[in-house]
């Protein structure tokens, strides 16, 4: 079974040093957001949006999954390192100048899982999250955040049915539950700053409002409140200690592996951010405003 | 791996001490040398890292120790709810469903804000869950007396003035319930009942209905609370809850239930600081809801009140008597 996978962020600006947190569970479309970061950096919507501004060292990361991003595919497993990898990703900011590096050290899973599971988290990584500007965390609005009870008629008819249950595991726990445990240590236990910004990415997000039938919210935040309320609440309730943002993305524009006409777009003209009712293709806003670039 | 002088201490297995007080406890026995385990080591995995790690501990899949609980309580405003009950009396769906209700929405106008006892939440729900492939019940397995004296925590924030509060849950198992009906000593070591602010009785509505079941349950509930009234670890700073559960079991025999509700009314109102009825149904299985609404008040209760700290009316004295402000109180 999958093991629990966070990554982090460091950023280098000058003189500034800014870091940047991202948390996720498993394949909930981190890898794809870097990858469709990168692609928009190279081809800015606009003249004053985030670009890149030049070539990083050492791009090993990216590029193990760089065909088959731009040829439309699902990322596969495989492009996440075995041992912690250093990525790169330089850009500028047109507005004030200002030139950064954006670096990704992709710490082995098994630090990280053990917070929800083993109730314990590595002292170095504790440390490192001091000096953060913020953090990205990642949800998918097509996997369901709560495990599913029995009510009504469903709980009245499964009586009797002599089901013999799966002994409880950690893992097993609702995806919500466990994004809002390891974010109360990463408030609670660390000297990250308060409030501490955090945007909220909402992956496969061109999966809402495919079909009529679809009864979810299409703006973002209120996607979240309903659908992640646990987390919505979490965030909400702690103004002292965080200040959140919502935003939609598609970073293939489609379903992967299933793009059809879409391939006929460049990847960075694929890509869609919405945020309130607003959908553009600038992925560079929620670092923009982790960033307080904005 | 620590270890307890005290036979009845698990200490060496669960990581629990029976005192409550952790590492500081006078009966811990020296270390033998191994490492001490952060929590259920079985589960923790070896490190393949080649480069040495140094872990910390976080907070443990078990309900808090006293210590840890009295950390949470230091924040701010913080209710301490006792539940009690006989066994399979539906306290654990009633925990269940609030935990649920919450991965829904706020609760009677209440954020979650957070909780150091969502891994144990979790486990609890889980046999309620399609995911266990179960019937539908939530049950907790790990039932012990070792938890009489420890706590679930929550946060929560009202939606309306943005106060937060700490709610410490004291679950104390079915077992220890009849015990203390029997017996003072066990009584005497339920020392996290006299820090409630709320003591929430829970009667099984079933057995309620069942002739043969129902003396034996209000007897359990009335002897349990005359037992903690004698011992003063409940009284007049205590806001008392009869909640009976399992309200779709009860159909038929709700005469039963008003009665019930007005004897212990009458043994029972004057002695507490206030005394509240409740009829829930956290998990129906006749094919009806739960009673959310019911859950939710009862919730909204244990966050808005307590007893423990009663406003002391003022002395009014009228104003031409008044020499300087100060003497509007008597001063």
């Amino acid at each position: 079974m999958e093991t629990r996978f966070l990554s982090f962020w460091h950023m280098t600006a000058g003189e500034d040093e800014k870091r940047v947190l991202v948390v996720g569970l498993p394949e909930t479309g981190k890898s794809s957001f870097i990858h469709a970061l990168d692609e928009v950096l190279r081809h800015p919507a606009s003249s004053s949006n985030l670009r890149t501004s030049g070539l990083a060292h050492d791009r090993s990361y990216l590029q193990s999954g760089k065909k088959d991003f731009l040829a439309g595919k699902k990322l596969g497993r495989n492009i996440r390192p075995a041992e912690d990898t250093c990525v790169e990703l330089w850009f500028e900011h047109p507005p004030t100048g200002r030139r950064s590096i954006l670096h990704l050290p992709d710490k082995k899973g098994e630090i990280f899982r053990d917070q929800w599971t083993n109730r314990q988290w590595d002292k170095d990584y504790r440390e490192s999250l001091a000096g953060i500007s913020g953090a990205l965390i990642f949800v998918r609005a097509d996997e369901k955040s709560r495990n599913d009870e029995r009510l009504g008629v469903l709980a009245s008819e499964s009586q009797g049915l002599g089901g013999t249950p799966r002994p409880f595991e950690p893992k097993d726990a609702s995806a919500q539950v466990q994004l809002v445990d390891i974010l109360q240590f990463i408030i609670e236990r660390s000297a990250v700053p308060r409030p501490l910004r955090v945007a909220v990415i909402i992956s496969a997000w061109d999966t809402v409002g495919q079909n009529p039938g679809d009864l979810r919210a299409r703006e973002p935040e209120k996607f979240l409140e309903r659908e992640w309320a646990l987390l919505a609440q979490y965030l909400r309730a702690n103004p002292h200690a965080i200040t959140t943002r919502v935003f939609g993305v598609s970073a293939y524009g489609g379903t992967p592996n299933e793009l059809g006409e879409l391939l006929e777009q460049a990847p960075h003209e694929r890509v869609r951010l919405t945020e309130g009712t607003e959908t553009n293709r600038d992925l560079t806003r929620p670092l923009c405003w982790l960033l307080e670039l904005d | 791996m620590s270890r307890c002088a005290l036979k009845e201490c698990q200490i060496e297995k669960d990581g629990r001490c029976l005192e409550g007080l952790g590492e500081a406890c006078p009966h811990l026995l020296a270390d033998s040398g191994e490492p001490t385990p952060i929590t259920e080591p079985q589960e923790v995995e070896p490190a393949t890292e080649s480069i040495p790690i140094s872990f910390e501990p976080l907070t443990k899949r078990i309900p808090l120790e006293l210590a840890e609980a009295r950390s949470f309580a230091q924040r701010g405003p913080c209710n301490v709810v006792a539940l009690v009950g006989l066994p399979e009396c539906g306290k654990t769906s009633l925990l269940a469903r609030l935990h649920q209700l919450f991965q829904a929405g706020p609760v009677a106008g209440f954020d979650f804000a957070g909780s150091h006892s969502l891994p144990y939440l979790e486990e609890l729900n889980w046999l309620a869950t399609m995911e266990s492939g179960g019937i539908g019940i939530p049950t907790m397995q790990r039932s012990s007396a070792i938890f009489d004296n420890s706590f679930l925590h929550l946060a929560v924030r009202s939606k309306a003035n943005g106060t937060r509060m700490e709610l410490l849950l004291n679950d104390i198992i079915g077992e220890t319930f009849e015990k203390v009906s029997a017996s003072q000593a066990e009584c005497d070591k339920l020392i996290a009942l006299a820090r409630a602010d709320h003591l929430v009785v829970v009667i099984d509505g079933e057995a309620l209905a069942k002739n043969a079941l129902r003396d034996y349950q209000l007897g359990q509930a009335r002897d349990f609370l005359q037992r903690v009234l004698q011992s003063g670890q409940c009284g007049m700073h205590t806001v008392l809850h009869i909640v009976i559960s399992k309200l779709d079991r009860l159909k038929g025999h709700e005469g039963v239930a008003d009665k019930m509700e007005e004897e212990f009314k009458a043994s029972f109102r004057s002695k507490m600081g206030s005394l509240h009825f409740w009829r829930i149904a956290a998990r129906p299985m006749d094919g009806s809801l739960p009673t959310i609404e019911q859950i939710g008040r009862l919730f909204a209760s244990w966050v808005e009140t307590t007893d423990r700290y009663p406003e002391k009316a003022l002395p009014t004295l009228p104003r031409d008597s008044w020499k300087r402000d100060f003497c509007r109180f008597g001063i």
